[in-house]
């Protein structure tokens, strides 16, 4: 595989007629070019702070297996700037260079999908599906002090709201790599009338065979 | 996956008709999409008719009027998917989409140059591009494969339209141009339906098979790694 130590047309700069592929969601260098024209122009930044919890995985919550018997709950182009501008342009550019900010990765190395199914005092009890394990069922119970999740989503917490929680490497910007445990209440788009409809018509259809 | 990625991502990219003005962070908050203190602590890069791009602690939006790309670095990356959902059903449910793509993007470290180099050879064999000139030699350091894009076609088990795209590339954002690897999945599905109901398909394509789609990436990648580790 050829060495590169410059970018060519790639991780993103490749341009497709009708492809949803990715494209440079960090900065694409005509992004950079608007981003350092705004700039220039003193659109204010600020910096980000995070919403979401991240858990010391040395305070990780108790996990128990659910009994078997247990009740069953339950791409086209960024604009034809983006090959041709930069390496080649002959103008020079006076703009202040911004030296933009590499973004910090999590990798998953184990994943869960929760829901609340009891709230005690200063924890919540939770169901979970491994999804690493590829299940489809929950098959563990875990009790998860409050204070690993933010104060927005305590004051949102109730019976059935839905959660995922991530164990994985976080890596820095810098290169530095700590195992971290995060858990994250979703946002799931709300019940639509279409929804309820054809929710209605599944029971409607799935009643004669549950009462033969 | 076999090697941890250094860098590890999930986009959702639309394709159709968008209003770049409206994603602002504010906007997002105002509607509930994004808690209030995320907005205001975003990064807000360019807010204009032709393009809207910011991002928050875990989330990377892009908007031009014919695209739209959310994505994210942060697992759980079924986040993006929530977002988008309820940004289009709930929000601009009148708005035009006719493409929808689900982007898996991984760098991550071979075992070492030679292990990176065998897997370009395995990819892109170097012996049919000897024979045209011995100058074009792709064996040579400075020579080799740049960019390898396999598709699959109409994916079983899923309705006409769509494609799975695989490309494989150095990464030049890590292992100093030497050992990393960049694989890129782009699960793509497309409608001609270009009334509402084909947009519903597509975002029920999203809803239903968001995690599946992940799951399948993180398949072909971990593919990709076995054949870039050391014998």
């Amino acid at each position: 595989m050829l060495q590169l130590d410059q970018p060519t047309t790639l991780q993103g700069r490749e341009e497709i007629e009708g492809e949803s592929g990715l494209e440079q969601i960090i900065s694409p260098p005509w992004v950079d070019e608007l981003v350092d024209q705004a700039l220039s122009r003193s659109v204010a930044r600020t910096t980000t702070t995070t919403t979401t919890t991240t858990v010391n995985p040395e305070q990780t919550p108790r996990i128990t297996p659910i009994p078997e018997n247990a009740d069953e709950a339950n791409t086209e182009q960024w604009s034809h700037h983006a090959a041709n501008n930069a390496d080649t342009s002959p103008l020079i550019s006076l703009q202040p260079k911004i030296i933009r900010r590499r973004r910090a990765t999590l990798h998953p190395l184990q994943e869960w999908e929760g829901y609340v199914v009891a709230i005690d005092g200063d924890e919540f009890v939770a169901r979970l599906i491994d999804l690493s394990a590829g299940l489809s069922h929950e098959s563990e119970e875990a009790t998860i002090p409050l204070d690993e999740i933010s104060d927005r989503d305590v004051a949102n917490l109730e019976i059935g709201s839905i959660f995922r929680w991530v164990i994985g490497y976080e890596r820095s910007p810098e290169g530095t790599r700590k195992r971290v445990s995060q858990i994250v209440f979703r946002d799931l788009p709300r019940m639509t009338d279409s929804d309820l409809h054809a929710g209605r018509e599944w029971a409607r259809k799935m009643v004669p065979a549950l009462n033969p | 996956m076999r090697i941890e990625p250094e860098i590890s991502g999930v986009a959702i990219v639309l394709l159709g008709n968008f209003n770049p003005t409206i994603f602002t962070p504010a906007w997002f908050a105002m509607l509930g999409l994004l808690p209030r203190s995320a907005a205001d602590n975003a990064d807000l890069q360019v807010a204009h008719g032709q393009l809207c791009s910011f991002s928050t602690e875990w989330l990377q939006l892009q908007v031009t009027p014919d695209r739209f790309q959310a994505g994210t670095q942060q697992a759980p990356h079924v986040r993006v998917r929530d977002l988008v959902l309820r940004v289009f059903r709930e929000h601009l449910f009148h708005t035009p989409v006719r493409v929808i793509g689900i982007n898996r993007d991984v760098h991550f470290p071979a075992d070492s140059p030679e292990a990176r180099d065998r897997l370009g050879r395995i990819l892109a064999p170097v012996e049919p591009w000897k024979e045209i000139d011995e100058k074009f030699d792709p064996s040579k350091a400075d020579s080799g494969l740049i960019s390898l894009t396999m598709r699959q076609s109409n994916p079983k088990g899923r309705p006409p339209g769509g494609q799975i795209n695989v490309k494989v590339e150095p990464s030049v954002r890590i292992g100093n141009g030497r050992l990393g690897v960049y694989v890129q999945v782009n699960d793509h599905y497309a409608t001609d339906d270009a009334t509402l109901d084909g947009r519903e398909q597509l975002f029920d394509f999203l809803e239903e098979g968001f995690d599946l789609s992940i799951q399948n990436a993180d398949m072909v990648v971990d593919h990709v790694m076995s054949l870039a580790t050391e014998l």
